[in-house]
């Protein structure tokens, strides 16, 4: 229990905003995005970029050796077209109502990330939310199981499925 | 030698050996087979915990990454149906620093929560029993990226039991089979030792009573039937041998006593056989004795002829002449006293005087030259002394002094050997023996326009020397060759031959100088005499 306590106290240690970046980052290990490993994958921001987005950014040199990526920034009038690059797509608390009116139609192979349940409303695919001093992982059902990527199992095993 | 002190019954022999060896094999029947499956059964409990360690690994992957404790408790919670896992530990490793953290955990019912286990994590699968436990470690990869461990710990009661059951059946089993065995052992026992002991009791009898006339039962065992069948054909032939016995040695005594017959009766044959020889024999001796002394006045009478002959002839010369002369005397006297002596008369009687003297003369001194041979034929008188003599040059010596007497003849002389060869012999004998040697070759073998040639060769053996004396002369005439060393043998009888020479020779070489001749076989070829003289005298 002891051991639990502090197991507990280290995890509290990180921000929200860490613990976002991280498991950011670790979804493209979790989702099959039906490119080649090789290949570089882009983490998108639409507007200024979010802390997320820096902290992944700034450990960059570090977490490269595990996954060939980059941290992308869109401006809000290029998205229609500067998206078609990207594989993951991340909005914050405040752009979640923006997804439909930015984003074009046809873009089912894009993982879209957002930061509360609004932005599963909104037709987004995954949202990171705190609950309970930690970040639990919710998926629009609908959503995923139209799009073109893949979520595995152990991804689908945690995560909570909004709306039901 | 083996000791025989302590001496076991087929029975127990056979029973102990078919225990022990039926205990030996269970007992290595049981270890191998118990060893084998207690490796086999942990093998399967290892490889079952590291399967379940491998897939709590592979689903607690997420729950690690995405920090969901509930459900990992969940998934953990689980395996609450696997009797065998005691205790699970999910231990994560942080992104960033590389730290091991707990993460997670479960604890069966029956076990006690253990301690965290981070110094046992290995980043390889690993397995290792400690006592009654055995602990998994199996490292938590997520795109070959380490991101924590599972930890597991399984109990080895299954085990155990497993094992403590078998060897309870395996001993009861083993029980089982020995008792089995042991029956089966005293059965076949009664059955070995049954007709063994009968024959045994036979034998046993045979030798105590000395009866072969007994026969062996038979027996169901066809290897003692058949020692059985063998004991009655041996008892048969010795039962036939000892009759053949009797008869022999009865056989045996009667030829005894015929040959005892036979050789008493031998004995006697040959007893008066024996006084026959002894008579015989002391008969020839007689006759050998009288023969010697006939021999002895045959060879007397012989040499007493021979000399009277060769005397008889010069002395009755001498007789008849000194008759003649006596009766001339009386003539001159008669005519002296009738004083009727004349001048011529007396001339005559001088004349006739003369003559009848000379003739007196030549033949007494012819018989005074006989009686002289006589002489020497006797060597014994030789007083000459054995002395070194180089051989070949004393040879040499003789044979020029004896050459000069034959100058005015075409004879050749040759003396051929070496003149360092040294024997020690007498000087006087072997001058003789030459001389006679030579004048035997000139007078019978060399007419006197001869070429002659007498030709000496000394020759050396390691104990004494050889005269090879020869002449290219007419040779020894075969009818005297036998006789040709015996006294008076002669082919000019009357010419002026006595007969003696070689006979001297003979005797010289033989009793002077204690050596040897022969008369080699050459036919028509001259004379050819060996004379072997020993090199020391032959005194010794």
């Amino acid at each position: 229990m002891l051991l639990l306590f502090i197991f507990s106290f280290a995890a509290q240690a990180r921000s929200i905003d860490e613990v976002r970046a991280a498991y950011l980052f670790q979804l493209a290990n979790f989702i099959d995005l039906g490119t080649s490993k090789e290949q570089q994958v882009q983490f998108c921001f639409v507007g200024e970029i979010a802390n997320p987005g820096r902290i992944l950014r700034a450990q960059h040199e570090k977490l490269s050796k595990r996954l060939n990526y980059q941290v992308v920034e869109i401006a809000e009038e290029d998205v229609s077209l500067a998206v078609l690059d990207c594989h993951f797509i991340y909005f914050t608390s405040a752009q979640s109502e923006l997804l439909s009116s930015l984003l074009p139609e046809n873009i089912s192979n894009k993982v879209t990330v957002g930061e509360n349940l609004d932005f599963l409303e909104s037709k987004g695919a995954i949202a990171l939310i705190p609950q309970q001093k930690k970040v639990k992982i919710y998926a629009n059902k609908e959503i995923v199981t139209n799009s073109e990527y893949k979520l595995s199992s152990q991804l689908l095993d945690i995560a909570i499925f909004y709306p039901n | 030698m083996p000791s025989f002190n302590h001496t076991i019954t087929i029975r127990k022999a056979l029973s102990r050996a078919v225990i022990i060896i039926t205990s030996l094999s269970i007992f290595l029947s049981v270890a191998v087979s118990t060893y084998l499956d207690f490796q086999t059964q942990k093998e399967n409990i290892t490889q079952q915990l590291t399967t379940f360690s491998k897939i709590i690994a592979f689903s607690s992957s997420a729950h690690i990454i995405f920090e969901d404790n509930s459900a990992q408790e969940k998934l953990l919670s689980s395996y609450k149906a696997v009797p065998a896992i005691k205790n699970i530990h999910i231990y994560s490793v942080d992104q960033y620093s590389g730290e091991i953290t707990f993460f997670s955990s479960y604890d069966a019912d029956d076990a006690t929560p253990l301690p965290s286990q981070t110094a046992k994590l290995t980043e390889n699968i690993t397995s290792a029993i400690l006592g009654d436990y055995i602990e998994i470690v199996v490292p938590v990869k997520k795109s070959d990226f380490l991101t924590g461990y599972v930890y597991m710990r399984g109990g080895l009661e299954e085990l155990n039991e497993h094992f403590r059951n078998r060897l309870t059946i395996d001993f009861f089993v083993a029980i089982v089979i020995l008792a089995i065995v042991l029956l089966v052992t005293l059965s076949l026992q009664r059955r070995f030792s049954r007709p063994i002991e009968a024959l045994s009791v036979l034998v046993k009898d045979v030798a105590k009573n000395k009866n072969y006339d007994v026969t062996a039962p038979r027996a169901v065992i066809a290897e003692l039937d058949l020692l059985g069948s063998s004991l009655n054909s041996l008892f048969a032939r010795t039962l036939a041998q000892i009759e053949r016995q009797k008869k022999d040695e009865q056989e045996i005594r009667q030829l005894n006593q015929n040959l005892e017959a036979k050789v008493n009766h031998r004995t006697e044959a040959l007893k008066e056989a024996n006084q026959e020889l002894l008579s015989t024999l002391e008969r020839m001796h007689q006759y050998q004795t009288q023969l010697v002394e006939n021999e002895k006045m045959a060879s007397l009478g012989q040499m007493v002829a021979g000399v009277a002959h060769e005397v008889n002839t010069p002395i009755g010369l001498g007789v008849t002449g000194s008759t003649l002369l006596k009766d001339k005397f009386e003539e001159v006297k008669s005519d002296f006293d009738k004083k009727t002596l004349t001048a011529k008369k007396m001339d005559k009687f001088l004349n006739d005087g003369i003559e009848n003297l000379e003739l007196i003369y030549r033949n007494l001194n012819r018989a005074a030259e006989l009686v002289s041979s006589f002489k020497q034929v006797a060597v014994t008188h030789n007083t000459d002394a054995f002395k070194a003599l180089y051989i070949t040059k004393f040879i040499k010596d003789v044979i020029d002094s004896i050459k000069t007497k034959f100058q005015a003849y075409p004879y050749t002389f040759e003396v051929i050997g070496d003149e360092t060869l040294n024997v020690f012999s007498k000087e006087t004998p072997i001058h003789q023996i030459l001389e006679h040697l030579v004048n035997n070759s000139v007078i019978h073998g060399f007419d006197p326009e001869y070429q002659g040639v007498i030709s000496i060769v000394i020759k050396e053996t390691p104990a004494s020397i050889i005269i090879d004396y020869s002449d290219n002369g007419k040779g020894v005439p075969i009818s005297i060759r036998s006789r040709i060393f015996d006294p008076f043998v002669t082919t000019r009888r009357g010419e002026g031959g006595s007969g003696l020479g070689m006979h001297v020779v003979y005797n010289l070489v033989t009793q002077a100088l204690n050596g040897s001749i022969i008369l080699a076989e050459r036919e028509n070829c001259g004379a050819n005499f060996i004379i072997e003289l020993p090199k020391d005298g032959g005194e010794n």
